[in-house]
């Protein structure tokens, strides 16, 4: 019980230590446009003390839906947040999605429709993070979530339409990815989709 | 209706009955010598009856003797017993020298009746009836003759035993030599309700005439009176009877007013006032023309009753003969009636409102309006060969005060026959229930002009059809907001012409009046509604209103209608505006009516509007450029669609929940309630899902399902590590469903969610969790549109070496549902 205790106590040092860099760094981003916070995030390289920064920034984006940012956040798509409040002490009052882990994905799923270009670009080119492919698939069908299909049947015209073996591969994986947003009542018109493609 | 025709022999023996079946409104003439076979053609005939099954006065007659003594006719009503108030009678007539009268009495009942005639000789006469027989009575000449040498005047007064009614007195005075006959018209004194008599149609032309009038009372009574021409437009116009004072019981004639040529009275009407009490005089008035034989005697009216407001008669244009209809009014005020006239073939006449003043008689002459094919109002013309039909008139627009008498007067000049026609029909006039302009909304540019009509629509007591649109005419206009335009009064037709752009509403005062009948003989009024016929009036430019004046949030609605006036024909020099620019809700004009007059638009409502009301104006770009925009106080009203919020705990998420896919991706189960979560962060948790159910259920706008923590608190084992009070916890997108239609919700919005603990290392330690929530629904402006729905969660969790478990040394630990919990170690 005591080394527990102590384990526990060093953690909580160490996240001290970081949540003091992190506050000054944040603080110089109080009151930033977000033209400001874009800019941050397009120099940033996320690392363990700007961590919760970095959130800040994106989450603040996140509310404007600000577009210019998309090119941003799809560079982040694969930044995971630090447990933040009271997720240190393990509650989490939230079902923990790619949208809550990963706060890019929260942020491109509500700015919408203008951030598939640049979702279709990750899923097709990225070859670094199959992370950033497959939060970049859940963007796309965040989208399309009113009409899954259509975002499977577009995945499959892309594919189709793809010379490049490698990014066709990389499309078809991302395919039966999509295939997992597909709620039960359109698990068969994906399924067709994916097949054939658009109607 | 089918009613049993009988005619009884003198003695009171009925011959076969005939079943004759009249259509609505159907006049039809009847031989009666038809009526009985021929064999039995040898009696005398006594009485008629007609027995049907209906309305009071659904089915009336008259009976016309012609050719009496080869020359003239008698004419007599056939009345139910019901419109006798007695069985007395009392008549009066005038008799030339050298005439003879006799009396016709009938008993009309199954029971004997007695009769007891007091003669103006003095003497005294006894008849007794048996059941339905008819008995002519001679009437001996009276002794006291009349001022006018060579000439006399008779009555008598009747009392009979039986029921009222039983007894009828009819009879006639006639003088072959002269060619002189005359109907003897009885009068019951029980059924007068006042000391005034009246009649119309009168004849002085080229004939002798004679008013006679008899004192019915004990008392000495002055008798005086006026002669209303016809067209006569003002009361000062009469011409006055001089006064006549009548000793107890006398009869005397009266002098009739010279009015310089004799024929400028033919039509009159006339009124006659006793200084005595109700039912204190008789009159008879007649007309003898003896080169043609024909000689007219016109009934003398009481018309207290309400039942004289309303007539109809049958006439006929066969032959030579010709049929007028007098009405008069001989109330104190000005009145006013409508009429139709029913053709046997053809559609019906309908007369329009006729005003007429104090002593005004209006005069309907059925064979010129047919001949001369006078089109009534709506264009309808009597057919050129009808020969058949009844007029139908009837007070309107009155007040129950009104005092009218209606005659309709038949002559065949070639064969000597006039006679009078003056059934009651059923016996209420029209009510007066309805009234309204033409057109509704009258529309003017600014100083042009447009015309306006009020009408009025009836209903008939009786029950049978009446006809609408009588025109009114409005002896004011009250406008609500003056200044944009004006309008004429006193006319049929009013004008309103233009002034400024803007519209009100406006009204004429009018009075409705609803007569009922008492189901026996009368008619009474009960009441007089205000109806004040009104509309609105747009001039200029103007907007009257919107159609449908609401939408919802987040709705787009097409097909509402701006009504109003001065609108561009051309669609694109419209523009509306709801609200100001930036409130969310824009308004397109898809088409524009022919006449400016109506704006067909779609207007949309972001989701991000506020409820509330929004004015609307249009603007109109007229072709010199310039621009005119409506400045009238008209408003769209943005309401927020209602929820109601309900929660699962159990089961699966909804398969119509977009979200479900997210959730699974989480927790890596569908499951609702306590579960192990095995998403990319595994734990305890109680996944649930916040159901919002949109009214109305099609809804189409965007719903977010908020969540807000109240009170909550968690704990490594029994102490407390944190807290928090009233903070927002609204899920992600991701796990929202806001879109009430999607998946085929038909008006459901989600809201899943899954909280709980995800211990971070394997250790002995329960950690625990208690919160309380309410969930509500809420437009994407913020405004909440449903209740709040509270309830709470209780988590205790471990992790172990082989996963994670709930831990239950709390009772009812692990559990969601509505309400709330302590937010202590051990929810107590």
């Amino acid at each position: 019980m005591r080394g527990i205790r102590i384990s526990a106590l060093v953690f909580g040092l160490l996240a001290l230590c970081g949540l003091g860099a992190a506050g000054q760094e944040c603080e110089s981003l109080q009151g930033a446009t977000s033209q400001e916070l874009t800019s941050y995030l397009n120099k940033i390289a996320p690392d363990r003390n700007n961590a919760e920064c970095v959130t800040r920034a994106i989450n603040v984006l996140a509310s404007e839906r600000y577009e210019p940012a998309i090119t941003a956040l799809a560079k982040l798509l694969d930044f995971r947040r630090p447990p933040i409040g009271r997720e240190k002490e393990g509650l989490y009052l939230h079902a923990q999605g790619l949208w809550e882990i990963y706060p890019a994905v929260n942020a491109l799923s509500l700015i919408g429709e203008a951030a598939l270009p640049k979702m279709l670009d990750v899923i097709k080119n990225d070859t670094r993070s199959a992370t950033k492919r497959e939060n970049a698939v859940f963007v796309w069908m965040q989208v399309h979530r009113n009409d899954a299909p259509l975002g499977v049947a577009l995945l499959k015209k892309e594919s189709d339409r793809t010379d490049e073996a490698a990014v066709r591969q990389r499309l078809n994986w991302a395919i039966s990815q999509a295939l997992n947003w597909c709620n039960p009542s359109e698990e068969t018109r994906c399924r067709a989709a994916a097949a054939k493609g658009p109607s | 209706m089918s009613g049993t025709v009988t005619i009884y022999s003198a003695e009171g023996n009925p011959f076969p009955s005939s079943r004759i079946t009249l259509a609505r409104d159907e006049t039809r003439h009847l031989d009666i010598r038809s009526l009985i076979p021929s064999e039995e053609s040898a009696h005398t005939l006594g009485g008629i009856a007609i027995e049907f099954t209906g309305q009071s006065m659904g089915i009336a007659a008259q009976v016309t003797i012609s050719g009496f003594h080869g020359f003239g006719n008698i004419d007599a009503p056939v009345f139910g017993d019901m419109m006798y108030k007695s069985n007395d009678a009392d008549a009066v007539w005038w008799e030339p020298k050298g005439a003879d009268s006799h009396l016709i009495l009938g008993n009309s009942s199954a029971d004997p009746v007695h009769a007891q005639i007091t003669f103006a000789s003095g003497e005294v006469g006894e008849v007794d009836l048996a059941p339905h027989a008819t008995i002519v009575q001679y009437v001996p000449h009276a002794h006291q003759a009349d001022e006018a040498p060579g000439h006399a005047l008779n009555s008598i007064h009747v009392v009979g035993t039986g029921m009222p009614g039983t007894l009828r007195v009819t009879g006639w005075v006639s003088s072959v030599k002269d060619g002189y006959l005359d109907t003897i018209r009885s009068y019951d004194p029980a059924s007068s309700t006042e000391s005034a008599v009246y009649a119309n149609g009168l004849h002085f032309s080229d004939c002798a005439n004679h008013l006679v009038i008899k004192n019915l009372t004990a008392n000495p009574i002055i008798v005086s009176g006026a002669i209303y021409p016809i067209g006569i437009k003002a009361s000062a116009k009469a011409l006055p009877i001089p006064e006549k004072s009548l000793p107890p019981g006398a009869s005397s004639e009266l002098q009739i007013p010279a009015a310089g040529d004799s024929e400028s009275l033919d039509g009159a009407a006339i009124k006659l006032e006793s200084s005595g009490s109700i039912a204190s005089i008789i009159a008879s008035y007649s007309n003898h023309d003896p080169a043609n034989q024909i000689t007219r005697s016109v009934p003398f009216k009481d018309v207290g009753d309400l039942s004289t407001l309303t007539g109809a008669y049958p006439w006929r244009l066969d032959g030579n003969y010709s049929s007028k209809i007098f009405v008069t009014n001989v109330g104190k005020s000005r009145a006013s009636i409508g009429a139709k006239i029913l053709p046997v073939s053809g559609p019906e006449y309908f007369i329009d409102t006729k005003y007429l003043e104090v002593g005004e008689t209006a005069v309907f002459d059925i064979r010129k309006l047919r001949d001369e094919q006078v089109p009534d109002p709506k264009g309808v013309k009597l057919p050129k060969d009808v020969q058949l039909g009844q007029f139908v008139w009837n007070t309107i627009f009155g007040n129950g005060k009104d005092k009218l008498i209606g005659r309709n007067e038949v002559v065949d000049r070639s064969s000597g026959i006039s006679a009078s026609f003056s059934c009651p029909y059923c016996n209420c006039p029209y009510s007066t229930s309805s009234a309204s302009i033409n057109p509704f909304t009258p529309v003017v540019v600014i100083n042009g002009v447009a015309s306006i009509v009020a009408t009025a629509g009836t209903s008939d007591p009786c029950g049978r059809g009446s006809p609408g649109g009588y025109t009114i005419t409005p002896s004011s206009w009250s406008i609500y907001t003056a200044g944009y335009f004006s309008l004429s009064s006193n006319q049929p037709t009013s004008t309103m012409q233009g002034m400024a752009n803007g519209n009100s509403s406006f009204y004429t005062p009018f009075n409705g009046i609803l007569y009922a009948f008492d189901g026996y003989s009368s008619c009474f009024v009960y009441s007089q509604p205000t109806l004040n016929p009104g509309g609105t009036g747009c001039s200029g430019t103007s907007i009257l209103g919107i159609n449908p004046s609401q939408g919802m949030v987040g709705q787009t609605l097409t097909g509402v209608m701006i009504s109003g006036c001065g609108f561009s024909t051309t669609k694109t020099n419209n523009t509306i505006q709801v609200g100001q620019s930036g409130q969310g809700i824009s308004a397109m004009v898809t088409s524009v009516s022919t006449d400016g007059t109506t704006l067909t638009t779609s207007i949309n409502i972001m989701p991000t509007a506020s409820p509330g009301t929004y004015p609307v104006t249009v603007t109109v770009t007229k072709p010199d450029g310039s621009k005119i925009t409506s400045t009238d106080v008209v408003y769209f009203n943005v309401t927020a669609p209602t929820a109601t919020v309900a929660q699962r705990t159990s089961g699966q998420v909804s398969s119509d929940d977009a979200a479900l896919s997210a959730y699974r991706s989480a927790e890596g189960t569908t499951t609702l309630g306590a579960i192990i979560g095995t998403g990319p962060v595994p734990g305890c948790f109680v996944g649930n899902e916040v159901v919002g159910t949109i009214a109305p259920s099609n809804y189409t706008g965007t719903v977010i399902m908020h969540r807000l923590i109240t009170m909550d608190a968690t704990y490594t084992n029994y102490t407390q590590i944190a807290g928090v009070t009233n903070e927002d916890d609204t899920s992600a997108p991701a796990l929202r469903d806001d879109n009430p239609q999607s998946g085929g919700s038909a008006g459901k919005v989600y809201d899943l969610d899954a909280p709980g603990l995800s211990p971070q290392q394997v250790d002995t330690n329960t950690y625990r969790y208690r919160g309380n929530f309410y969930g509500y629904a809420a437009l994407p402006n913020g405004t909440r549109i449903s209740p709040y729905y509270g309830y709470y969660v209780r988590v205790s969790c471990r992790k172990t070496a082989s996963g994670f478990q709930f831990i239950n040394d709390v009772p009812n630990d692990n559990q969601i549902g509505p309400g709330t919990t302590p937010i202590s170690w051990n929810a107590q």
